[in-house]
């Protein structure tokens, strides 16, 4: 895979579509709180944690970087551990490719449960992995540009479906935080703070996307984190403000609110969001088989790098067919991501790990040097 | 040659993966307009309008003098069951996308809504948005009338339920409604009686002359129009309305309501909760039923405001009274009002709230502006 390079305002929209298809795709089966107010408070202290967490990977890819080139984690963990880098490239190599297989795995839920229950699973699941290699193949500059294309869709189509919801709100719904007790609030806080958080694996792509990125990557770090922490709050509140307590039964609350939003001659916006949803899902899964490929480019020699895009698809297939079709595999999967344990192991644990390990390296380096 | 490849394969994936997911012809569906579901013998027997276009001699496609419909059947243990038996009666399969109306029997309404509403919250085709109504006795009666005004007798239906609230004597109850009181948000359900009568030459139209309350799903009484319109002032749910005054000098007046907002706001008291409805309303003077033709004063105007202020005060403190003490249930939705603002008092007295509401003591006022006179020659 060659290293083309984008500027960081179009990997922010790259990453913003890929975290607004999680919030978008929101399953209240899977999930731990939604929307209650108080949630949104530790949606809030989700943007803060966001940044806290990101700043080790951050600061040992930069300590390890050339000026004006930055690395990636997978090369930094190889000037800090050497050999051991491959245990790093291996984590991640897999890790990305289950973040898309269990992508994917969405997608058919949502297709063959709210949309067309007749529909084959493997062919969903085929056809939209087959369409991501596509994108992966063509590389990190298509994908940006499409991200482009599809953000501007997104808002225009997030505008209609929020203008046309507005009339039907009802502000009665939005309780004063903490309204139901300490203990339930507390609850909420943190569940607030996990979907904000233990969704958010675009941190950990972000740190292999840093050889491609032209521009100030903090900046656009927190970028990101305003935009998709300010769309969590919006679907957030229309969702409890339209739908009250049924939110949180509800499968898919945010189709079913376009299902009810109608403006002019248009009955139901659901249509109008199906489409930029399955345009955001094949956004999420490209952009993560892509991370998996450049992981796993690592450990391969010049001549086999040509055909991590395939490894890298067909890893996420396998994963996709795994949880496709199973729900309690599919339930699991989301339990244990709901915990925030592998955001906080991709983002904090291991390039916190490796920052360690570098800066006590270099302290002995140096004071070797100090002796001599 | 590559490019000529990759069309190649585009071509062939075009022709071949577009065959792979089932499809079925128009005319294969059952398209279905409206559902009327009832309880008998233990069985769910659900009666479907479905569009069945039948054309006039020439070239047109549907003929307006004709029914445009036709009335499918099916029973079964379980909805879906009853559902699927009307199918299997016809052939075809449904499809429930363009389906405006639920129409629920009285005998069923009044068992619980409950057991349906799996059906309701989970069938994939039904829109939220869709309007439910009680039937004054079966379903199937209301499905099978042959309601004149429109193509279909559902699109009527649905119109005069849409356009209800413009009048003030129809609600409007959804299955987003529907769904947050089964799921114990605290509201009540209430929801459109609808009946048929005939007129004069013999043709079908649909009635409205009550609404159905509710009480843990299960339909327990009505309100008259009046009562209606009163429940509508307190759920701010107003957009037009034509209310009749009686005065004194001027006789009958017709006044049109042009706007109406309701603010509610509860506050506790010595452990009591007052709940204080505000109500602004606008209208103008439309008609005087009397033999005097001289045009409204503006030095009268105040005294008319105070008396239309008192019709509308006593429309809602009767139907509070009904709501509150008689039924004891909370369809004005006091719940979500008394848990926002006073939540530790909702806390204490959620496990039996229908208990409690008959205490809620309601201090209304309502201002009123006639700022128009309608037209009228002096």
């Amino acid at each position: 895979m060659s290293k083309r390079r984008v500027k960081m305002y179009q990997v922010v929209l790259l990453l913003f579509l890929s975290r607004a298809f999680t919030i978008i795709s929101y399953n209240s089966k899977q999930g731990s709180s939604f929307g209650a107010t108080t949630a949104l408070i530790g949606v809030l202290l989700g943007f803060a944690l966001m940044l806290l967490i990101f700043l080790p990977g951050y600061y040992f890819i930069r300590r390890n970087s050339i000026q004006g080139e930055m690395s990636d984690l997978s090369m930094c963990a190889a000037k800090a551990v050497g050999k051991g880098a491959a245990v790093v490239d291996v984590f991640y190599f897999l890790f990305f490719a289950a973040v898309a297989g269990y992508t994917v795995a969405n997608f058919e839920l949502f297709i063959t449960t709210a949309i067309y229950p007749q529909a084959s699973h493997f062919l969903v699941v085929f056809l939209l992995i087959l369409a991501a290699c596509y994108g992966v193949f063509m590389g990190i500059e298509s994908l940006s540009r499409t991200a482009i294309i599809v953000f501007a869709v997104f808002l225009i189509s997030m505008g209609f479906i929020i203008f046309s919801l507005l009339p039907q709100m009802d502000w009665v719904n939005l309780k004063m935080p903490f309204w139901s007790g300490l203990q339930e609030g507390t609850t909420a806080l943190f569940g607030g703070m996990m979907d904000s958080v233990g969704q958010s694996m675009e941190l950990a792509a972000l740190f292999f996307l840093m050889p491609h990125i032209i521009g100030k990557i903090g900046k656009g770090m927190v970028a990101w984190d305003a935009m998709f922490t300010a769309q969590l709050i919006l679907v957030s509140v229309f969702i409890v403000g339209i739908l009250g307590q049924l939110g949180i039964t509800q499968p898919f609350p945010f189709y079913t609110l376009a299902s009810v939003a109608e403006i002019s001659i248009f009955q139901r916006l659901d249509a109008l969001h199906v489409s930029i949803w399955v345009l955001m899902g094949y956004i999420k899964t490209a952009l993560f088989i892509f991370v998996s490929a450049k992981s796993l480019s690592h450990m391969l020699p010049e001549r086999g790098r040509k055909f991590t895009p395939f490894i890298a698809t067909g890893a996420s297939l396998v994963v996709s067919l795994l949880f496709s079709d199973n729900i309690q595999n599919l339930n699991l999967a989301s339990t244990v991501i709901g915990t925030g344990i592998p955001v906080a192991v991709a983002v904090l644990v291991i390039p916190g790990g490796l920052f360690l390990i570098d800066l006590i390296r270099n302290r002995k380096a140096k004071k070797g040097e100090a002796r001599r | 040659m590559k490019k000529i490849k990759i069309i190649g394969c585009l071509i062939a994936a075009a022709l071949l993966l577009g065959g792979c997911i089932p499809s079925k012809e128009l005319n294969q569906k059952l398209i279905v307009q409206a559902i009327g579901i009832d309880l008998q013998d233990n069985e769910y027997m659900v009666t479907l309008q479905v569009y069945f276009p039948q054309g006039g001699g020439g070239q047109s496609f549907v003929d307006m003098s004709k029914p445009n419909n036709q009335i499918v059947q099916g029973r079964g243990e379980t909805i879906s069951q009853a559902v699927q038996d009307a199918e299997m009666s016809q052939g075809k399969e449904t499809f429930f996308g363009h389906n405006e109306l639920i129409i629920v029997g009285k005998s069923l309404a009044e068992g619980g809504l409950f057991p349906i509403s799996s059906f309701l919250n989970s069938f994939n085709e039904l829109r939220p948005n869709i309007h439910m109504l009680v039937a004054e006795d079966t379903a199937e009666e209301i499905v099978r009338a042959q309601i004149e005004g429109s193509i279909l007798p559902a699109h009527v239906l649905g119109k005069a339920v849409s356009s209800g609230e413009d009048t003030g004597f129809v609600t409007q109850c959804t299955l987003i409604d529907v769904m947050k009181s089964l799921k114990g948000d605290g509201s009540q359900i209430y929801a459109p009686i609808v009946g048929i009568k005939k007129d004069e030459d013999d043709k079908i139209q649909a009635t409205f002359e009550e609404t159905a309350v509710f009480q843990e799903g299960r339909f327990i009484g009505g309100l008259d129009q009046n009562h209606t319109r009163g429940l509508l002032w307190i759920n701010d749910q107003i957009v037009r309305a034509n209310i009749l005054v009686e005065d004194e000098s001027y006789g009958k007046l017709s006044v049109q309501i042009t706007r109406g907002t309701t603010r509610r706001k509860p506050k506790l008291e010595d452990g009591q909760i007052i709940m204080e409805i505000c109500v602004a309303t606008k209208g103008i003077i439309n008609e005087r039923v009397s033999g005097d033709i001289s045009p409204v004063q503006n030095e009268d105007i105040e005294r008319i405001e105070k008396q239309l202020a008192n019709t509308i005060q006593q429309e809602m403190e009767e139907t509070l009274e009904i709501g509150l003490s008689q039924y004891q249930s909370d369809i004005f939705n006091f719940a979500a009002d008394i848990s926002k603002y006073q939540p530790q008092f909702y806390i204490m007295h959620q496990e039996n709230w229908s208990e409690t509401l008959p205490e809620i003591n309601c201090r209304i006022s309502v201002d009123c502006n006639i700022n128009r006179l309608e037209i009228e020659t002096k």
